[in-house]
């Protein structure tokens, strides 16, 4: 086992790779009484399309099939499910699909060595039946209706659609009703025995536990259930063009304000040789520095009513492009993109903007230690962000200066833009 | 955590030293009658005030001084208890290695200033403020109405009593910002600080004497309010009613509200909570769950709300339409089996460890440490042992007796668009 120093900080994490290719990062509190346990797959909505290496066959997975098999997960077959299990402990069990990966938590505070047995038993024990299979699409159906009636979701899966050409992005992590009903215990079955070995998944710990203890108990755990073979694969997903697919798309619901959804693309290839990790953060600073609250944008902005104060913006790196998106409510939609557009293009910000926010960063990470949930979510999505834990955040913090805000933010292209926008009916 | 108490005549001072977190936490407590008054000039006045204060007069220059103290946290919160509205504000700061000599200082310097020094135009709050922020609390009210759950569950408590502190929104009523002038705000100010019950809660690696010496030398409460304070509202009395709403989304959402009248004090500490962990709360092994769910596949979700302080119990799931007479029948039926035969070992052990678990859980957020304390100071909980134990006491017939007293008031279907 290492342990590995938080540069900058009195904090350490504890790492092993289990023999089975099982990667565990541990982050022990002993100053709190309550631990989280995530057992984490890296297989998400957008992996559809595949090869697995050595094969030039595309294996293809309807869309919602990791969504599904989340829920699915949970049935142990014979009508019992994980839930009984946990609720026999006292702990508080649950799961989540995103574009990248299925996260399976336990959250409690006594039973520790159960509570890990438990969730490793029943991510490793799939038992799919027909019969609840069936039945799980109903749920299913029910959950997408939940969307489909919530304003927020609409934009913001109705932007990916509008964003997207061939990026799986595009589509929402649910699936449509008609995608569940194309899979099957087939379906569930080939997914689970491509994506849930060991190789392709990694445990997090946090919180009240004895590292020694928990890798311990993993070990048994393998010994006793062993991991599917691990198969290489790779998503085969067509090249994302830097056009948008639909410029523009208005749809409406029973809403009193108007939401907006702008995105911008922007070409990935001028930030290609800098770390993920580096362009991430300075695109964030970036952001923050012209659009948070207390940017001159937000105050004239807010004060002339072009936008409400619920407005955001986010930055995503994916595959092939970059993402700057914005989410707010407005009536005068024409006005809010060009001062968007205008004072993402036309910005001179200077030495003590990066400074200033400099330290809204440095402060944030320092406060994830305090949180089990942040910590973890902090760790995991490093290892899917770029493959491992970044063990000096703070020194790269304070590496980041004027300078290299600045180059970053000359690089910057908008390739194509596109709106989505739900009215009141 | 060490705990102390430092009584002052217009306030009190509760300081929770703990090296726990990476920070520090201040928050200050004002409780009140709950009106819809009360309810929406305070979310009016506390967003002024948290806007600019008499030093930073513009909100960007009050978010960047709060950012250049390593992104200080700085809030208002308004939260109903029963008939009670408890307004907290709030700055939380970092506190780790030497990043900042005297930052909690700065913190609270800071949150006083917004408190008694805001940002007055010839002794009143601004125009264009009052105005800005009026908008913004008008858009989140109707935007309030975009969430179905919300709605539907506060049109079924309508339908109960529109003029109970039950029926009423967080986010404040549209006809009183009407009236809202810029003297009848400053009133409103002056009045609030006169007349609301005053807590100081400081959570932290401090040394609690210097913080009380500080905060007693800054802080600027003048009157001792009144004490007594009724808080749980009164027993639910309407007979039995059923109707269906107006038209949103389209899937129904379905409320079902129970009133809870004659419950001991026991019953409504201890026995309602393990009762609704297995009848509709809890895990998903919930009763309700597992028969609207996981054996029919009704619903995505259903969920069973315990208001202790409004003595009533909330059901509510969403469906697909056609299915609303099948949900109906599965509910009643779960709450008959309740009352009629026993719940097993297994269901009563696992309540109580999900919910001496949940406590447990608070003590690693210090948020919710310092509720624990305000309830407590309150005298409206025990202390997390003592609730431990007690919740162990529950036994099964605990729960048959309460779930006999458990009554259907209001079914409320908002139906979906046609």
């Amino acid at each position: 086992m290492k342990k590995l120093k938080v540069s900058g900080t009195n904090e350490s994490i504890y790492y092993e790779k289990l023999t089975t290719g099982l990667d565990v990062y541990m982050y022990p509190n002993d100053k709190v009484q309550s631990f989280y346990l995530t057992y984490n797959v890296k297989y998400g909505s957008t992996y559809n399309d595949i090869k697995i290496d050595g094969s030039d066959k595309k294996i293809s997975f309807p869309f919602g099939t990791a969504h599904f098999l989340e829920h699915q997960l949970f049935q142990n077959g014979d009508g019992k499910n994980a839930f009984q299990e946990f609720s026999l402990l006292g702990s508080s069990v649950n799961a989540y699909t995103s574009y990248d990966v299925t996260c399976y938590e336990v959250i409690s505070s006594t039973l520790f060595k159960e509570n890990l047995k438990a969730l490793y038993k029943f991510v490793n024990t799939p038992a799919f039946d027909e019969k609840s299979i069936e039945n799980e699409k109903k749920i299913i159906a029910s959950e997408i209706d939940m969307y489909k009636n919530s304003p927020g979701a609409t934009a913001t899966f109705g932007i990916e659609y509008n964003l997207n050409i061939n990026d799986p992005h595009k589509y929402t992590i649910s699936g449509e009703k008609s995608d569940i009903e194309k899979i099957d215990e087939k379906t569930l079955n080939r997914a689970y025995n491509t994506f849930y070995s060991h190789e392709n998944s990694f445990i997090v710990i946090t919180g009240a536990f004895h590292p020694l203890e928990a890798l311990g108990l993993l070990k048994e755990c393998v010994k006793t259930i062993s991991s599917i073979p691990s198969k290489k694969f790779k998503k085969i997903n067509k090249k994302e063009p830097l056009k948008v697919s639909i410029p523009k798309k208005i749809v409406e619901m029973d809403i009193d304000n108007k939401k907006v959804n702008y995105a911008f693309k922007i070409d990935k290839k001028p930030f290609e040789k800098y770390d993920t990790f580096l362009v991430s953060t300075c695109l964030n600073i970036l952001l923050d520095i012209i659009y948070s609250s207390s940017s001159d944008f937000y105050e004239n902005c807010v004060n002339e009513h072009i936008i409400d104060k619920d407005f955001s913006y986010s930055c995503e790196i994916r595959d092939d492009y970059i993402k700057i998106g914005f989410n707010y409510s407005s009536e005068y939609i024409d006005e809010s993109l060009e001062m968007i557009k205008d004072n993402f293009l036309n910005n001179s910000f200077d030495k003590d903007d990066v400074e200033r926010i400099k330290k809204v960063y440095i402060a944030s990470y320092i406060r994830s230690f305090d949180d089990i949930l942040s910590i973890q979510e902090s760790i995991a999505s490093d290892i899917l962000d770029t493959g491992k834990i970044n063990l000096g955040v703070l020194d790269e913090y304070s590496k980041i200066n004027f300078k290299t805000i600045k180059d970053m933010y000359d690089k910057i292209m908008i390739s194509d833009e596109t709106i989505f926008i739900v009215e009141p009916r | 955590m060490i705990y102390d108490t430092f009584r002052h005549s217009c306030y009190d001072l509760y300081t929770i030293k703990t090296d726990k977190f990476n920070s520090f936490k201040v928050e200050i407590i004002f409780k009140m009658k709950c009106t819809k008054e009360n309810l929406t000039l305070s979310a009016l006045l506390f967003d002024v005030l948290m806007d600019s204060n008499k030093m930073y007069k513009t909100n960007k220059e009050l978010t960047r001084a709060l950012e250049l103290l390593y992104d200080a946290n700085m809030y208002s919160n308004i939260t109903r208890v029963g008939d009670m509205l408890i307004i907290s504000c709030t700055i939380d700061v970092i506190d780790y290695g030497k990043i900042e000599k005297n930052i909690i200082y700065r913190a609270i310097d800071l949150l006083f200033m917004c408190i008694f020094n805001p940002n007055l135009v010839n002794d009143k709050f601004s125009y264009k403020i009052i105005q800005k922020v009026k908008r913004e609390l008008v858009k989140e009210i109707k935007s309030a109405r975009e969430d179905a759950k919300q709605t539907s569950i506060l049109n079924a408590l309508s339908l109960l009593d529109e003029k109970s502190p039950r029926a009423l929104s967080i986010s404040g009523s549209l006809d009183v910002l009407d009236c809202v002038s810029q003297d009848s705000l400053h009133d409103f100010y002056k009045n609030f600080l006169e007349e609301t019950i005053k807590e100081i809660y400081v959570l932290g690696n401090v040394d609690p004497s210097a913080i009380d010496e500080y905060i007693h030398e800054n802080v600027k409460f003048n009157s001792i309010p009144n004490r007594d304070f009724k808080i749980y509202l009164d027993e639910i009395k309407t007979r039995r009613m059923k109707k269906v709403g107006e038209a949103k989304g389209d899937q129904i959402n379905y409320v079902e509200i129970y009133k809870l009248n004659g419950l001991t004090d026991y019953e409504q500490d201890y026995v309602i909570t393990i009762f609704n962990a297995i009848w509709g709360s809890g895990s998903l092994e919930s009763r309700l769950y597992k028969a609207l769910r996981k054996d029919k596949g009704l619903c995505y979700n259903v969920n069973a709300y315990y208001q202790k302080y409004d003595r009533c119990l909330i059901v509510h799931t969403a469906i697909d339409p056609k299915n609303i007479k099948e949900v109906e029948k599965i509910i009643k039926k779960t709450l008959i089996e309740m009352v009629k035969t026993e719940v097993s070992d297994k269901e009563l052990d696992s309540s109580k460890m999900l919910i001496k678990n949940s406590l447990l859980l608070t003590c690693d957020n210090a948020t919710k440490i310092i509720d624990n304390a305000l309830f407590r100071n309150m005298n409206l909980i025990e202390s997390i042992d003592e609730r431990r134990k007690m919740f162990d006491k529950v036994s099964k017939s605990d729960i048959k007796k309460v779930a006999k007293k458990i009554r259907l008031v209001v079914s409320y279907r908002m139906d979906g668009l046609k």
